[in-house]
C-alpha cells in the first residue's frame, strides 16, 4: 500500500489510527505490528513471510550477541548471521538478475532470469535491521528482549517502504515508552499533509514532463526540451522522495515516534558536499556510520581515504538500483566530492552565484545518469543536452509546465516554510492551508492517471 | 472546545476531513456507469483467498475504492480547474488547442505494428480477387495543425500514410484514397469534433466523395434527406480531460432510409439507434454502436454498383459514412475485426462480396492488434 492513495487515506489510515489510539498502552506495539503487516502485505501477502524471517533472524542475533558478551567469537557469529541474512536477502531479491545479466554478457551464456518481484522497501528495512545488530554488537544498545517491541521496530509501517532509514537507536526509547500528545499529533498532521501535497501536487505533476520527454524519444527532442525534461525529473524525484519522507515523519509523530529528518532543502546547496548533507540524510549517515568509518574513514592515509570514499559512493549508487548507471551515478559524486575536498569547496563558498550554476548543471547531469538506465540512450540524451539542437517543442512544455516549475522551484527553498512558521499560529490560516492542500491532493488522486511509486527499484 | 480547536487546528482539520469522508464514502450508493467519463466503473470485487494471495483482489479493491469514491465527479472537475489554474493546457494526455479543440498527445506510436498492418492489407490483395479501396484517415491534429498548441509536435501522419500507400500500391487491385488533400482543403469547416476523436458527418462526407471518385461511382444527393442536429455532445476526448470549460459539439446525422440493418444478429429497420442520441454516448447511436458484423440492405442504391455488395473493413470512423455508401451499393457489410472472431475469407464467400473498402483512422490502424485477422 502506498500513502498517496485513496485506499490508504480513507480506509487504512482512519481504521488503523482509531484502533491504535483505543488500544491500551501495553498492547500498542502489538497493534502496530498487526497494522504494519496488513499495510505491508496488502499487495503481496506472500512477502509477509520475509518480514517474519527478518524479525526472527535479527531478534535472535541480538539476543545471541547480548548473551555472549564475554565470547567475541560467538558475538561475531551473531553479527555475521544478521549481516549475511540481510545482505543475502537484498542480494537475492534485488541483485540476482543483475548478476545473471552481467555473467551472460561476459561469458556469452544465457542463464535464465529469476522471475522474482522485489519486495517493497527491502533496501530500507534490511538496512534498518542491520543497524540494530551492529549497534548491539558494538555495545551501543542493549538487545531488545521483547519480541513484540522488536517486531514493531522492524515492521513499523510509516517508514517501512520508502524511508527515512530509522535506526534502532533513533527510536529505542519510544519503543519502550512513548506518549502521544495532541501537540505532537498536530505537528504530525501538518507534516503529513505537506508531504502528501509535495508528492501528489508537485512531484506527480512535474513528473509527467520527464515522462513526455521519454515518450517522444531522446533522439526526437530539441536541446532546450532535454534540459527542461531533466529539470522536471530533478523536481519530481526530490518532491516525491521528500514528500514520502514527510508523510512518514508525520505518521510517526501521530503514533508517538520521532523519526530523523531526511531532507533539508538539498537544492539550495552550493556544493555537492553540502548537497549530500541535505539529501536523503539518513542514508548518508547510515553509510558513514556502518561503512565509511569502519573502513577507516579519513583517519588513514590519503590514498586509503580516497579508496574508502570510492567504496562508499559505489555502494551508495548501487543501493539505488541493480543497474550500472546507478553505480556510475554514485561514482559521479565520488569524483566531485574528492575534487571539492581539494579546495573547490572553499572556492564555491565564496563564489555563490557561480556555485549555483555549477550545482544546477552538475545535478542535472547526475539526474540524467540516474534516470536513464540504458547507456546508449544515455549517450543520445547527453549528446542532445550539448548539441544545440533547435526546435519549437520546448515552447509547448514551457508553457504547460512553466507555473508548476516556478512553484517547484519556490518550494525547493525554505522561503515558504519561513513565511508559514510566522502565521501557523493563526488557526484560520492553518485550517485553510491544511484543508485546501488535502482537498487538492484528493482531487488529483481521484483523477490520477499518473501516480507512480518511484522506489520499486530501491 | 473552541480553545482545543484553536490550539490543535491542523490535527482537528485533518482528522475531520479524513473521518467525514471515510465514514460517508461507503454509505453513498454505488454507480455502475459514469456519464462524465463515459465508462463503466469498477464494482466491489468478490473476495476469495486465492485472488487475495495472488494480489488480484487487492488491486481490484483499490480500483473499486477509486472509482466509487464519494463525490468523484466533483473531485475530477476540481482537478481540471486546478490544472487550468496552473496554466496547464492539457489534462490526462489530451491538449487544449484553439477554438475549443482537444487533441490527443500522440508523440510515439508502434511503428512496427503499423508496418505489419500495412503488410497485412497488402497481402490481403493477393487473397481477394475483387477491387479493394484502402483509405487511411488522418486524425484531427494532422489536418487542424493551425489549432494545435504551439510547439506540440505529434507524429507526422502524412508521412506514414504516404509510406503505407506506397507499400500497398504494389498490388494492382488496390486503390488508395488520399484524404490529406481534400480534408486539408476543408479544414475551416466543421469536419472533426472538438471534444471527440471522430470526424463529423461533414468529414465523413469528404471521405465518401473521395471514395466515389476513386471507384468511379456517382455521388449521392444528400439534400433530399432530413438532416438532424444533436447538440451538447461531449465526446471521448472530453471524457479523458473532463475539462471544466469544455465547449460541447453538435452531432449531425442524416435520416437515410434502409430496408434493414442487422448488427451481430440483431435486426433493425433504421440506420441509427435514434434513441441513443439523447444519451451521453451520442456517437454510439450511429450504426447501433460497435458490432462485429453489420449488414445493411439499401433501399436507395442507384448506379453501376446498385446490385453489388461492398465489405467495409473498418473502425468506428465508418459509422458516420456507411449511410452514404448505401446510395451506391445494394448491400453494405461492415466488419470490425476487433469484435469478430470468424474467418474473413468465409465471410467474403458467404456474403458474395464484390468489392472491399478498408478504412481506418490513423491511430487505430497503427495500434490495432486485430487487423491481422483480415487474412484469416
Amino acid at each position: 500500500m502506498v500513502f498517496s492513495s485513496l485506499l490508504f487515506l480513507f480506509r487504512f489510515l482512519p481504521a488503523a489510527f482509531l484502533l491504535y489510539y483505543i488500544t491500551p498502552r501495553r498492547y500498542k506495539n502489538l497493534a502496530l505490528v498487526i497494522l504494519s503487516l496488513i499495510f505491508y502485505g496488502w499487495g503481496e501477502p506472500r512477502y509477509i513471510l520475509i518480514m517474519f524471517a527478518s524479525i526472527a533472524c535479527d531478534y535472535f542475533a541480538g539476543l545471541i550477541i547480548e548473551a555472549h558478551r564475554d565470547n567475541p567469537r560467538i558475538m561475531k557469529a551473531g553479527l555475521l548471521m544478521s549481516v549475511f541474512f540481510n545482505l543475502g536477502m537484498l542480494g537475492f531479491f534485488k541483485y540476482t538478475n543483475f548478476f545473471i545479466s552481467n555473467i551472460n554478457a561476459v561469458t556469452g551464456l544465457s542463464i535464465e532470469f529469476l522471475s522474482i518481484t522485489l519486495p517493497l522497501g527491502i533496501s530500507f528495512y534490511t538496512f534498518q535491521t542491520m543497524s540494530y545488530t551492529i549497534d548491539v554488537y558494538r555495545g551501543k544498545v542493549k538487545a531488545q528482549k521483547n519480541v513484540i517491541d522488536f517486531s514493531a521496530f522492524v515492521v513499523l509501517f510509516p517508514q517501512l517502504i520508502a524511508g527515512p532509514i530509522v535506526r534502532y537507536t533513533d527510536i529505542e526509547r519510544e519503543l519502550g515508552e512513548r506518549r502521544v500528545d495532541m501537540s505532537q499529533i498536530t505537528d504530525g498532521a501538518r507534516i503529513f499533509t505537506f508531504g502528501l501535497a509535495k508528492k501528489v501536487l508537485i512531484a506527480n505533476n512535474i513528473g509527467m514532463l520527464w515522462d513526455d520527454v521519454q515518450n517522444i524519444g531522446f533522439s526526437n527532442i530539441s536541446s532546450p526540451l532535454a534540459w527542461l525534461g531533466i529539470l522536471g525529473f530533478a523536481f519530481q524525484i526530490y518532491f516525491d522522495f521528500s514528500g514520502y519522507s514527510s508523510m512518514a515523519i508525520g505518521l510517526g509523530k501521530m503514533l508517538g515516534f520521532d523519526f530523523p529528518q531526511n531532507f533539508d532543502y538539498p537544492y539550495i546547496s552550493t556544493s555537492m558536499t553540502e548537497f549530500w548533507r541535505r539529501w536523503h540524510m539518513t542514508l548518508g549517515s547510515w553509510f558513514r556510520e556502518y561503512l565509511y568509518i569502519p573502513l577507516g574513514g579519513n583517519r588513514c592515509s590519503k590514498k586509503r581515504n580516497i579508496f574508502n570514499l570510492f567504496v562508499v559512493w559505489a555502494a551508495t549508487g548501487f543501493w539505488h538500483g541493480a543497474s550500472w548507471n546507478f553505480v556510475l551515478w554514485g561514482l559521479f559524486f565520488f569524483v566531485l566530492l574528492v575534487i571539492e575536498r581539494q579546495g573547490l569547496k572553499q572556492w564555491l563558498e565564496t563564489h555563490k552565484p557561480l556555485a549555483r550554476v555549477y550545482m544546477l548543471i552538475l545535478l542535472l547531469l547526475s539526474w540524467s545518469l540516474f534516470a536513464i538506465t540504458d547507456f546508449s540512450q544515455l549517450g543520445v540524451f547527453y549528446a542532445k543536452l550539448f548539441s544545440f539542437t533547435a526546435g519549437a517543442d520546448w515552447l509547448y512544455y514551457l508553457r504547460n509546465y512553466g507555473v508548476t516549475i516556478i512553484v517547484a522551484a519556490v518550494c525547493s527553498t525554505p522561503l515558504l516554510e519561513k513565511l508559514y512558521s510566522k502565521v501557523k499560529g493563526i488557526p484560520a490560516v492553518e485550517a485553510v492551508t491544511v484543508l485546501s492542500l488535502l482537498c487538492m491532493s484528493v482531487a488529483y488522486l481521484v483523477d490520477s492517471t499518473y501516480n507512480p511509486f518511484l522506489y520499486f527499484r530501491f | 472546545m473552541a480553545g482545543f480547536i484553536k490550539k490543535y487546528t491542523a490535527a482537528v482539520v485533518f482528522a475531520a476531513f479524513i473521518m467525514i469522508l471515510a465514514v460517508a464514502d461507503p454509505l453513498i450508493p454505488r454507480r455502475d456507469y459514469s456519464e462524465m467519463e463515459n465508462r463503466n466503473l469498477a464494482q466491489e470485487p468478490e473476495f476469495t483467498w486465492t485472488s487475495f494471495v495472488e494480489g488480484r483482489w487487492t488491486t481490484k479493491y483499490e480500483d473499486y475504492v477509486n472509482d466509487q469514491f464519494i463525490g468523484r465527479d466533483n473531485w475530477i472537475t476540481t482537478k481540471s480547474v486546478l490544472e487550468s489554474a496552473l496554466f496547464k493546457i492539457e489534462n490526462n494526455g489530451v491538449a487544449y488547442g484553439d477554438d475549443g479543440y482537444m487533441f490527443e498527445k500522440y508523440q510515439s506510436f508502434n511503428e512496427e505494428r503499423f508496418g505489419r498492418n500495412t503488410a497485412a492489407a497488402a497481402s490481403f490483395a493477393d487473397r481477394f480477387s475483387g477491387d479493394i479501396t484502402f483509405m487511411l484517415i488522418p486524425n484531427s491534429y494532422e489536418i487542424l495543425a493551425d489549432k494545435m498548441p504551439l510547439g506540440l509536435e505529434n507524429i507526422d501522419q502524412s508521412k506514414y500514410i504516404t509510406q503505407a500507400y506506397s507499400v500497398v500500391s504494389g498490388a494492382k487491385n488496390i486503390t488508395t484514397v488520399d484524404l490529406l488533400g481534400p480534408l486539408s482543403a476543408a479544414k475551416d469547416d466543421y469536419i472533426y469534433y472538438r471534444t471527440d476523436h471522430h470526424w463529423t458527418a461533414s468529414g465523413a462526407w469528404i471521405g465518401y466523395r473521395e471514395f466515389c471518385a476513386a471507384r468511379g461511382l456517382p455521388v449521392m444527393d444528400l439534400s433530399s434527406y432530413a438532416k438532424h442536429e444533436v447538440p451538447d455532445f461531449y465526446g471521448t476526448l472530453y471524457s479523458k480531460t473532463k475539462y471544466w470549460n469544455a465547449e460541447p459539439d453538435t452531432l449531425t446525422w442524416y435520416d437515410i432510409p434502409i430496408v434493414s440493418l442487422t448488427a451481430d444478429g440483431n435486426a433493425h429497420d433504421t440506420l441509427n439507434d435514434t434513441e441513443k442520441f439523447s444519451r451521453r454516448d451520442k456517437y454510439g447511436a450511429l450504426l447501433w454502436g460497435n458490432n462485429g458484423v453489420t449488414e445493411i440492405t439499401s433501399s436507395i442504391a442507384e448506379g453501376p454498383a446498385a446490385d453489388r455488395t461492398l465489405l467495409v473493413v473498418k473502425d468506428s470512423y465508418s459509422h458516420s459514412l456507411a449511410g452514404f455508401l448505401t446510395a451506391d451499393y445494394g448491400r453494405v457489410i461492415l466488419l470490425d475485426l476487433r469484435y469478430y472472431n470468424g474467418s474473413v475469407s468465409e465471410l467474403i464467400k458467404d456474403k458474395n462480396v464484390d468489392d472491399v473498402l478498408i478504412m481506418y483512422n490513423f491511430m487505430n490502424f497503427a495500434s490495432d492488434a486485430e487487423f491481422a485477422k483480415l487474412n484469416s
